[in-house]
């Protein structure tokens, strides 16, 4: 295990065009990654996990990447590298999608969002202490999930796993999923659109690694685009984390409600933190539509976001993120109501 | 002996900063800095590992330094050129200790590569003299008790810094929110607050 504290040299290649980083990405084949922010990507660096640590780095914070587009009716678009902080101070987001200003605000750090990116947020690795820590786990190169084995508590899945159990940590992926964000990738063959949901499916096997995303060695997130908001929807956002000031997410709920008067025409309910991938609330979702939000229904609500949960029982065990998890869509549809 | 613990020494016993047989002054001779034309200096046909003058502008100053891409800012400002101010807690943007605002943004300076910083102007915990808000939330800090230990009081300072300057008049709500990436663990967090009301009332009062 290497943990010396530095970076470790790497090779560093700065594109001017997202042509030139996908081709750059291809030229150095599984050798090179991309760096938007790099406040994940350093940190995995410096812990040397062995598959997460590339030799050759393509740094793309200098593309015109950086913007936040909003149209009425061609709803919002984000470049990859627009910092999160953008995201969470936008006039426009603030008011027409207001679960994505909070998720965005409770992103990490006020320091870190002024680095951290749009695409950064999705495509992050877990934060698993295991695979941080370059344990020879599935996302590693290894044949095991430590964390289904070990301590479990915090970056482990609620929701059941196939090989590795490791949580999706983004906040905002969270929020793009209850928004129903695409995503537009850049490969050699050009740009492709997709479902957020598509990119991150949460467990994907690329060139014989497994990953979180679906991404090729040679593709790019470019931009993330999310729909208008429908007519009478209301969003809202909670997280709950072990410490107030700046934390992962032991369980988030992202809420999209469609209103018809008081009554709900159409739910879209997301969970974080909890899952492989962000967890959509089928049950919950199906339950909502033709209720109006009371105590009772809220609560009814969150007992089915739970429907199919099946906590870790072995090593320290997670089944206390399950009653997190329905504090979390409580409070979020509360805020609604 | 490691390379930072061998840079460390050959520039407190020099004088000069150097790498990789490159020596390099820290001058305290300003040189204006050339506006930048990107954030990143290109590297199309040069060795992408190699190692790369770069001018960095610190608390005014300018400063030239030989830097590897895998060179963060924590390192080159405190290993390389000595300005030891700027602590490195954690090194991996968990605990906001090592916080230096670049162009007036707070930043982890542990993650934030070197090469990135070219054209932007850095203030750490040792500008003082050449910034007002920095200058009176370290008066502040002290008329207020508010360091500790002191293992993060660096990075509490600059993140206070930056606050003030984007919100001279913040709530206590707003306080707790900008500082809610630098984590004390003397828990001090009480006297943090009552130093940066205490800075923002006397920049308010012109009394600074
Ligand atoms: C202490 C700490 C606490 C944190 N807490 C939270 C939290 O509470 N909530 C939360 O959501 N996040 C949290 N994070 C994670 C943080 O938000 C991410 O590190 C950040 O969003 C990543 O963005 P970046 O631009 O710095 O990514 P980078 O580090 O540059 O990249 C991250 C990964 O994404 C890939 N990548 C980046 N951009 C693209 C692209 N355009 N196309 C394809 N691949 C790409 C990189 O290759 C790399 O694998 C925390 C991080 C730290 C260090
Ligand atoms: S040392 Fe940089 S955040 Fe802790
Ligand atoms: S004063 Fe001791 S850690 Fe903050």
């Amino acid at each position: 295990m290497s943990s010396n504290n530095e970076v470790p040299k790497f090779g560093l290649l700065v594109p001017s065009t997202t042509e030139q980083a996908v081709s750059l990405l291809t030229q150095y084949g599984g050798q090179a990654k991309i760096m938007s922010g790099g406040t994940d990507l350093l940190y995995t660096m410096k812990n040397g996990v062995k598959y997460k640590t590339p030799e050759y780095v393509v740094d793309i914070s200098g593309l015109p990447l950086n913007y936040i587009n909003y149209d009425a009716t061609d709803g919002l678009r984000i470049g990859a590298t627009t910092p999160i902080a953008s995201i969470a101070s936008d006039p426009n987001i603030a008011q027409y999608y207001p679960v994505l200003n909070q998720a965005a605000n409770t992103v990490a750090a006020p320091q870190l969002r002024n680095q951290g990116t749009a695409a950064g947020d999705v495509i992050q690795d877990t934060w698993c202490w295991y695979l941080r820590n370059n344990y020879p786990c599935w996302q590693n190169g290894g044949n095991v999930c430590f964390g289904v084995l070990g301590d479990n508590r915090y970056y482990q899945s609620i929701f059941g796993g196939r090989l590795t159990y490791a949580v999706n940590p983004g906040d905002t992926p969270v929020a793009y999923f209850a928004l129903n964000a695409d995503v537009a990738v850049q490969g050699p063959g050009g740009t492709t659109n997709m479902p957020i949901s598509q990119l991150l499916p949460g467990e994907a096997i690329v060139d014989g690694k497994v990953k979180e995303n679906s991404l090729q060695h040679n593709e790019m997130v470019t931009e993330i685009h999310v729909p208008p908001p429908p007519a009478n929807s209301k969003s809202s956002w909670y997280k709950v984390r072990a410490r107030q000031s700046f934390d992962f997410a032991l369980a988030s709920a992202a809420v999209v409600l469609t209103f018809n008067g008081s009554t709900i025409s159409h739910a879209s309910l997301v969970l974080g933190g909890v899952d492989v991938a962000p967890h959509r609330a089928t049950a919950a979702e199906s339950y909502l539509v033709g209720q109006s939000l009371t105590p009772s229904t809220i609560q009814e609500a969150a007992v089915k976001a739970v429907e199919g949960a099946a906590p870790l029982t072995t090593g320290t065990g997670n089944s206390f993120r399950v009653f997190l998890t329905q504090g979390a869509v409580t409070k979020a549809l509360t805020l609604l109501s | 002996m490691n390379r930072r613990k061998f840079l460390k020494a050959s520039a407190i016993s020099a004088g000069v900063v150097g790498l990789g047989g490159i020596a390099l002054s820290a001058g305290n001779n300003s040189t204006v800095l050339e506006p930048p034309t990107q954030t990143v200096p290109s590297t199309s046909n040069a060795d992408p590992f190699a190692l790369q003058s770069i001018t960095l502008n610190i608390n005014g100053q300018s400063y030239q330094v030989g830097v590897e891409p895998r060179d963060m800012l924590n390192n080159v400002i405190r290993d390389y050129l000595g300005l030891i101010g700027t602590k490195r807690p954690c090194n991996r943007g968990e605990c906001g200790g090592c916080t230096v605002l670049i162009d007036d943004v707070p930043h982890m300076s542990c993650t934030y590569p070197a090469y990135r910083a070219v054209g932007h102007a850095i203030l750490t915990v040792e500008g003082y003299n050449v910034d007002p808000v920095l200058n009176a939330v370290q008066q502040a800090w002290v008329q207020a008790d508010s360091g500790q230990c002191s293992g993060c009081q660096e990075g509490q300072v600059m993140a206070a810094t930056a606050l003030l300057k984007s919100n001279p008049n913040p709530s206590l709500d707003e306080i707790k929110f900008a500082m809610s990436g630098n984590i004390c663990r003397c828990g001090n967090y009480a006297g943090i607050i009552a130093g940066i009301q205490l800075a923002a009332q006397n920049l308010q009062g012109g009394s600074a």
